[in-house]
C-alpha cells in the first residue's frame, strides 16, 4: 500500500529532534544496551516522522501545529525561576499539593523536583528513573527492553521519539502481598520558558511493577503554564496475578499546550487494573490506554472524561486486549464539547482466538454543548472467538430538553441549568475515583470549567 | 388582586400549529383551589405546561395574568421565582445532581429574586428535615440523585416537597394521582392539603375523581377539547365520576377526539 507523503511540516523539525536527542545522549554515560535503545530510538523516529491525518489511528488529530514548533528540553538543572513557576502552578491542586502527606515525586520540566518517599511499608522502590539509570539502570534493563507491553500495537512516532530522550519518569515497585493504603502522587509541571528560550519539551517514562496480590492506587497529574509545550508521556504498568491498581490521570496542561500520553497495562491473572483518566488542558492532547489481559480471570476498568472548549482538541484512544480466557473489561468514556472543542474516542476491543469467555463492556457518551463543537466517536470491536459476551455503544447528544425545563421550572436560569447538567454528566466519573482528596479536586476543577459558577454542595 | 386570570386562551403545538386550548377563562383567587378535570386529550395538560412555560407551544390569541403581571411573557424561570409552580405529571430523572443540592440551588435562587438572604447550608438543612417530614421522604431519598430510582410515589412525593420547600404562591399539579398506588396517593395529597393555607391557589389537574376525594377542590371545571364545558363545585367531579364525560361532551355539542395525543412531553 502507498501512502501520500507526509506534508513538509510533518517532517520539517524531526533533524532538529534527532540531533537534540543524540547530543542528550551523549550527556547521560550509559551501559551498551541503553545506548542501543536511545540511538536506534533516534533512527525508529527519523522513518517513521509525525503521524499524518492518513493514518488511521491519527485520522481526526492533525499534529502539523505540534510538529511546526521547535521545542527544546529544559537544561539538566533546574533553575530557581522554573521552582518557583513550578510551586505556583502546583499550588493549584489545592489540597492535592504541596501540603498532602502521601509519598509523592514531582518533576519541573521532566526533571526531579522532589521526591518524598512519605511513610509507607517497607520493600517499597519509588524512585525517579533518571537516578536509576544512573545508579543501577540493570533494574529496569528488561522492562524497557523487552517493549512486553506492545505486542498488540505496532511502535509510534511518539514511543520511538520517547525512547530517544529516555531521562526522566518514576520508578515503582511494589513488592509482594504489600497494599498501598495511601495514594501515590506523581506530579508533571511544564513552566514557560524564559523570555528567549525556546518552548520546552519533555518526554517522561514510568515504569510501576507490582507483585502478587499487592495493590495500590496511584495518580499522575499533569500541569502547566501559559505558552506552547510538548508533554511526551508514557507509563507502563506490569501486574502479577492478583495484583490490583487504580490509576487516575489528570491532564490539566495551559491552553497551548501539546499533550500525548500513553498508559499501557499488562496484566496477569486474576489481576484487576481500573484506569480514570480526567482530560481538560491543552490545546492538543492525545490520552491513549492500552490495557492486555494476559491472563485468566483478569478484570479491567477504564473511565474517561474529557472535556474541550474554545479551541481544544482531546483524543482518547483506548484499546482493550482480551489475550487470554474469562476476562471482564468495563469501559465509560464520556465527552463534553463546548465552543469549537473538538473531541476524538476510539476505542477498540479485541478478542483474541482462545480467549473464551470474555465479557466487554464498552460505552461512549458524548455531550455537545455548542454549535460548533464536534466529537468523533469510533468504537470498534474485534472478536476472533465464539462463546464471548461484547455489547458496545456510543451516543452523542445535547442537554436533554426535558430536564433544562425542570431545573428552569424550578427558578434556574437557562444557563445555570445547562451548567448544572453539564457537571452532572461529567460527575459520574469523579464519583468512581477512589480517593476523596481526588474527588474534591475534581469536582471543583469540573465546576470552574462551566460557563456558570455553580455553589459548592455541602456535604451532610 | 386576583392570582391568576386566565383570559380566552387559546395555543397550539409549535411545530404541526395544531390548536390544543381553544379559549380558557379561568380565575383563581387566593386561597382558592380549583380542579380541572376532563377526558384524555381534552387539553388538561397542555394548560398546565403553558402556564408555567413549557417550550413546544405558542399562544394564538388570549393571555394569562398572574397578580396583575403578564405571566405569558415571562420566561419559565421567571415564572417559577414570581411564585408559579408546576408539580409534573412526568417529574424528570437527573443522574448526578442530588436532591439535596437542586433543592438548595432552587430555593436559593428563588429567595434571591424575592430579595430575601440566601440559605446557608444549616439553615438549608434545618428546613428540609422539616418539609421531608410532611410527605414522609426519608433521607436516603434526599441524598440521591433528584428522581434517579425513585417509584412512582417517591417521585411525586418529592414533587410535592420541592413545592412546600419553595412555597409558590400558586401551584399547578399535573396529574399528581397518575400512576399511584392508594397509600402514596394519601401521603402526597396529605403533604398538598398541609400547604393549603389560605392565601395559596392551586390548580389540580386530573383525570381521575379519586384524588379530589383526597385534595377536596372548592371549584371544579371541565375540560372538552381545548375549552372550559362546565363548572362547578365538588359534587360536580362526582356526578362525572358516576356518569363518565361524555354527557358532557354532548351537552357541549361534540365529542372528544378519538386521538388522546397531548402534544409534546
Amino acid at each position: 500500500m502507498t501512502r501520500p507523503a507526509p506534508s513538509t511540516a510533518l517532517r520539517e523539525g524531526i533533524p532538529a529532534l534527532a540531533a537534540s536527542a543524540a547530543e542528550l545522549a551523549a550527556r547521560r554515560p550509559s551501559p551498551p544496551w541503553l545506548q542501543k535503545l536511545r540511538s536506534s530510538a533516534i533512527a525508529d523516529f527519523e522513518a517513521l516522522g509525525f503521524p499524518s491525518t492518513n493514518d488511521e489511528d491519527w485520522r481526526f488529530t492533525n499534529l502539523a501545529p505540534l510538529a511546526r514548533t521547535a521545542f527544546a528540553l529544559a537544561p539538566d538543572e533546574v533553575s530557581l525561576a522554573e521552582r518557583t513557576a513550578a510551586l505556583e502552578l502546583e499550588a493549584r491542586l489545592g489540597s492535592l499539593g504541596l501540603s498532602s502527606p502521601e509519598p509523592r515525586m514531582a518533576f519541573a520540566n521532566g526533571r526531579l523536583l522532589r521526591r518524598n518517599a512519605g511513610v509507607h511499608p517497607p520493600g517499597i522502590f519509588f524512585e525517579s528513573l533518571a537516578t536509576v539509570l544512573r545508579v543501577a539502570p540493570e533494574r529496569v534493563e528488561r522492562a524497557l527492553v523487552t517493549r512486553s507491553h506492545e505486542k498488540s500495537v505496532p511502535r509510534h512516532f511518539f514511543e520511538a521519539l520517547g525512547d530517544a530522550f529516555l531521562d526522566g519518569g518514576a520508578v515503582l515497585q511494589v513488592p509482594a502481598g504489600i497494599h498501598l493504603t495511601e495514594p501515590l502522587f506523581i506530579l508533571h509541571v511544564s513552566t514557560p520558558p524564559g523570555p528567549l528560550e525556546a518552548p520546552r519539551m519533555v518526554h517522561t517514562r514510568s515504569l510501576f511493577t507490582f507483585e502478587e496480590n499487592s495493590s495500590a492506587t496511584v495518580i499522575e497529574a499533569y500541569l502547566g503554564g501559559s505558552g506552547p509545550s510538548l508533554m511526551n508521556s508514557r507509563t507502563d504498568v506490569t501486574l502479577a496475578r492478583g495484583a490490583r491498581l487504580q490509576h487516575v490521570k489528570l491532564q490539566l496542561e495551559g491552553p497551548d499546550a501539546f499533550h500525548v500520553g500513553r498508559l499501557s497495562v499488562a496484566q496477569a491473572a486474576a489481576s484487576h487494573a481500573t484506569s480514570h483518566v480526567f482530560s481538560f488542558g491543552g490545546r492538543l492532547a492525545r490520552n491513549e490506554v492500552a490495557v492486555t489481559l494476559s491472563g485468566e480471570g483478569t478484570f479491567a476498568e477504564l473511565n474517561g472524561l474529557f472535556c474541550a472548549a474554545s479551541s481544544q482538541h482531546v483524543d482518547c484512544h483506548t484499546l482493550i486486549d482480551h489475550a487470554l480466557p474469562r476476562g471482564t473489561s468495563v469501559e465509560l468514556y464520556k465527552g463534553a464539547l463546548d465552543g469549537t472543542g473538538r473531541g476524538v474516542f476510539d476505542g477498540k476491543i479485541l478478542v483474541r482466538a482462545g480467549a473464551i469467555r470474555t465479557d466487554a463492556r464498552q460505552s461512549n457518551r458524548n455531550l455537545v454543548l455548542s454549535d460548533n463543537a464536534l466529537v468523533d466517536s469510533k468504537p470498534q470491536l474485534e472478536i476472533h472467538n465464539n462463546d464471548v459476551r461484547c455489547t458496545h455503544g456510543s451516543t452523542t447528544g445535547r442537554l436533554d430538553a426535558d430536564a433544562v425545563f425542570y431545573l428552569r421550572s424550578r427558578g434556574l436560569s437557562p444557563e445555570a441549568a445547562r451548567a448544572l447538567l453539564t457537571y452532572a454528566f461529567g460527575s459520574e466519573l469523579i464519583e468512581r475515583v477512589p480517593s476523596a482528596d481526588v474527588r474534591a479536586f475534581l469536582e471543583n476543577h469540573l465546576r470552574a470549567w462551566l460557563p456558570v459558577n455553580l455553589a459548592a454542595p455541602e456535604s451532610r | 388582586m386576583n392570582l391568576l386570570e386566565v383570559t380566552n386562551l387559546h395555543a397550539a403545538i409549535e411545530e404541526d400549529g395544531t390548536e390544543i386550548l381553544k379559549g380558557i377563562d379561568l380565575t383563581i383567587r387566593p386561597g382558592e383551589v380549583h380542579a380541572v378535570m376532563g377526558p384524555n386529550g381534552s387539553g388538561k395538560s397542555t394548560l398546565a405546561h403553558v402556564l408555567s412555560g413549557r417550550p413546544g407551544y405558542v399562544v394564538t390569541k388570549g393571555g394569562a395574568r398572574f397578580l396583575g403581571k403578564d405571566l405569558l411573557a415571562m420566561p419559565a424561570e421567571i415564572r417559577a421565582r414570581e411564585g408559579v409552580f408546576l408539580a409534573f405529571q412526568y417529574p424528570v430523572e437527573i443522574p448526578g445532581v442530588s436532591n439535596t443540592y437542586f433543592l438548595r440551588t432552587a430555593v436559593n435562587t428563588i429567595r434571591k429574586h424575592r430579595g430575601q438572604p440566601e440559605l446557608d447550608a444549616i439553615d438549608f438543612l434545618a428546613l428540609l428535615d422539616g418539609k421531608a417530614k410532611l410527605v414522609e421522604m426519608e433521607e436516603a431519598l434526599l441524598n440521591r440523585s433528584v428522581n434517579e430510582g425513585f417509584s412512582g410515589g417517591e417521585k411525586k412525593r418529592n414533587e410535592v416537597l420541592q413545592m412546600a420547600i419553595l412555597d409558590p404562591k400558586l401551584a399547578i399539579l399535573d396529574e399528581t394521582d397518575s400512576g399511584l398506588d392508594i397509600d402514596a396517593l394519601r401521603i402526597a395529597a396529605s403533604g398538598v392539603n398541609a400547604l393549603r393555607d389560605g392565601a395559596r391557589g392551586m390548580l389540580v389537574i386530573t383525570h381521575y375523581q379519586r384524588l379530589l376525594d383526597y385534595i377536596v377542590p372548592d371549584f371544579v371545571h371541565v375540560l372538552s377539547d381545548g375549552r372550559i364545558v362546565k363548572s362547578g363545585d365538588k359534587e360536580l367531579a362526582k356526578e362525572l365520576e358516576a356518569k363518565g364525560y361524555s354527557w358532557i361532551e354532548k351537552a357541549a355539542g361534540h365529542a372528544a377526539p378519538a386521538a388522546a395525543g397531548t402534544g409534546p412531553r
